[in-house]
């Protein structure tokens, strides 16, 4: 029997029972699409992710101020200010540590012309961009000049300049900040998202002096809300995170058995552990897809296993004018795996359509590769020749009398 | 016309009952058909013809003895070769007709055809070849349903001819036919044999198994007695 042949029998049969067919195809297609769908979601999750790792820098801790009990209710970090600049500048001292930025944010309204935005406005210092590993795409960073001179100078993030200046080149600009006048000094590269989901372009950068004696006022002077610090390399992590602590805590005058005034967190492992949830919940996700892909290879099985049953007399009939084992085994097989790869087809085509209508209307990120494509395209062919062949030797392994005498 | 086409050894072949009782429905079966030879098997109802039948087609093996096609063993067959046993050289031609629903005349006459390797192309002009000469000619694209029970019949026949087999086993070709169609299909099974084809049918009529050169009495899974018939000793 020629494969031509095998192909138009299994064709005749699958046409012969459209209804059936389409049913079963559709547990195969909801599989697929599944499948697809939850490796997009789950890949799209990953990639913003890692993202917004590589945007946060590398090697980075972060040392919030007070985490001291107060009346015995322990408050939250950074709420007591304990840090001051001149702690910051100590910690730049140390060995592994490669560069360290103070800052003191405050969200506060900027002015240009007709427009207004109220964004965060950091103060902080130039070493900032070393820690951030964050470069302007326009003009410069403010210098330790700047700082000195307690200049009113500013860096704007990609999102505040479109809100202010739109297409304007802000280059040179004067804007107001809590009413003071500042010119705009560079624009900063976009970061994008960070790993809780802000946008990082939403942001305005200015001397830390100029923050403390012009723009916010200051009931603590000399301190810090938190800084941010960049070890020497990823392997002195843990010793930069033990030599700041000995080094605070001298400092702060703690003496052995009492509690830090400050903590001291350790955002490299904070991202990791963060690409090691999305990647579990990827898997996960996936995990459950193939569950609904099981579950169309099983429907195909007991559609095969009623197909049989019903057409045994066929098989004899067959079998009796000279159909061999071969014959019958492949035209069942072939049934199964053209149902299996036809609803796979179609499965992969619902689950991309799905994957961009969700990217295009309520934005999430979806990654389609052509890798989960082929994934699911040979999970499922996989699955129709393994629950295929069961039904399909069943029929084949009929004895011509047993099969034409069944009614 | 001295080839031994068929040799039964002790043929016998027995059922197992639901109860687990095991009956034996032939006894030890011996005998010898030549090649062109024409036989009709006789016999009650319940005494083992189409039991026999289903042995003599490859469609059933027996629980003893041995049967021979050719002088080759059937036992020492694998399942393959004995389904090119029945592709090539046996035509059977069911009580029940056993066509395809579904499948149009043509269709079910070429069946046996693709099954031995016969090219697309061939196997349509081979299939509408036989319906014309079984006189089906006009009604290539009917399906079963639409026949009745003679034409179907006759479709069984052409099916069964189509490889151009060396023998054509009928089980009551013409059981519930009326004369006239009887008539028809027995002058058809004639024409064969004159051709040089080996017949072997099961009837429960005088009439038809006059036809044939010897007749087989079978009762209760045993040969009765072999009776040749006059046309045949000349
Ligand atoms: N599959 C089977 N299982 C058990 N017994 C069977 C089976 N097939 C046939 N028999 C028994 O074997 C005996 C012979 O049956 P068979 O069909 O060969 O008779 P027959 O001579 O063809 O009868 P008829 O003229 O009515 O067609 C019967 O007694 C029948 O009950
Ligand atoms: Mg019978």
């Amino acid at each position: 029997m020629q494969f031509s042949d095998t192909f138009i029998e299994a064709s005749q049969s699958m046409g012969a029972n459209r209804l059936r067919t389409g049913l079963t195809m559709l547990g195969m297609i909801i599989g697929v699409a599944s499948v697809v769908l939850m490796l997009a979601i789950g890949q799209g999750a990953q990639a913003l992710v890692t993202e917004s790792i590589a945007s946060m820098g590398s090697n980075l801790f972060i040392v919030l101020s007070g985490t001291s009990t107060a009346g015995g209710v322990r408050m939250g970090g950074g709420t007591v200010p304990t840090l001051t600049y001149k702690d910051t500048m100590a910690i730049g001292e140390l060995e592994s540590i490669a560069a360290v930025a103070p800052m003191l944010p405050n969200s506060a309204p900027m002015v240009y012309g007709a427009n207004n935005w109220t964004t965060q406005v950091v103060g902080t210092t130039s070493e900032y961009f070393d820690v951030r590993d964050w470069q302007p795409s326009l003009g410069v960073v403010f210098t330790p000049t700047d700082l000195r001179s307690v200049n009113r100078v500013v860096l704007l993030g990609k999102t505040v300049v479109s809100h202010l200046f739109g297409d304007e080149d802000p280059i040179g600009k004067t804007l107001r900040i809590k009413n003071n006048p500042f010119t705009v000094v560079g624009v900063l590269s976009s970061k994008g998202q960070s790993l809780d989901g802000r946008d990082q372009d939403d942001t305005a950068l200015i001397p830390f002096t100029t923050a403390q004696r012009k723009v916010f006022g200051n009931q603590f002077p000399g301190m810090v809300r938190y800084a941010m610090v960049k070890a020497a390399s990823a392997e002195v992590m843990p010793a930069a995170e033990a030599q700041m602590n000995d080094l605070l805590r001298q400092r702060h005058r703690i003496r052995a058995g009492m509690d830090d005034d400050f903590s001291i967190r350790n955002l490299t492992a904070l991202a990791q552990t963060a690409q090691g949830a999305t990647k579990a919940m990827s898997m996960m996700l996936g995990a459950i897809a193939g569950v609904s892909l099981l579950v169309g290879g099983i429907g195909i099985m007991n559609i095969m296993l009623v197909s049989v049953t019903e057409r045994t007399r066929e098989i004899g009939i067959r079998m009796a004018i000279g159909a061999r084992t071969f014959d019958i085994l492949a035209q069942f097989l072939l049934e199964a795996l053209m149902i299996s790869l036809s609803g796979s087809l179609l499965g992969v085509i619902l689950g991309v359509t799905i994957a961009w209508l969700v990217a295009t209307t309520i934005g999430m990120n979806v990654v389609v590769t052509l890798t989960s494509i082929f994934l699911a395209f040979g999970v499922a062919a996989a699955v129709g020749i393994f629950f295929g062949f069961y039904p399909a030797r069943k029929a084949a392994a009929l004895r011509p009398i047993e099969a034409l005498r069944y009614q | 016309m001295s080839d031994i086409l068929i040799q039964a050894a002790s043929l016998t072949k027995d059922y197992a009952l639901d109860e687990g009782d095991i009956v034996r429905v032939l006894h030890g079966l011996d005998f010898t058909i030549e090649a062109g030879e024409f036989l009709a098997i006789m016999g009650p109802s319940g005494s083992g013809k189409s039991t026999l039948m289903n042995l003599l087609g490859c469609l059933d093996t027996p629980s003893g003895g041995h049967y021979f096609i050719k002088g080759e063993d059937t036992a020492e067959m694998t399942p393959d070769q004995l389904a090119s046993l029945r592709s090539r050289q046996i035509g059977f031609v069911f009580q029940g007709f056993n066509l395809l629903p579904r499948k149009s005349l043509i269709d079910n006459v070429a069946l046996p055809l693709v099954y031995s390797g016969v090219p697309r192309l061939d196997r349509a002009r081979i299939a509408r070849a036989i319906l014309h000469e079984v006189g089906l000619g006009d009604r290539l694209r009917h399906r079963p349903g639409q026949l009745s029970g003679g034409q179907q019949q006759r479709v069984a026949i052409a099916r069964a001819l189509v490889n151009k087999p060396s023998l054509i086993l009928a089980d009551e070709p013409t059981g519930n036919l009326d004369t006239k169609t009887s008539e028809d299909i027995l002058a058809l099974f004639d024409r064969l044999h004159r051709q040089g084809l080996t017949i072997i049918l099961v009837t429960h009529e005088a009439d038809v198994a006059r036809h044939a050169d010897k007749i087989l009495y079978l009762i209760d899974g045993r040969i009765d007695r072999i009776q040749v018939n006059a046309h045949a000793i000349q």
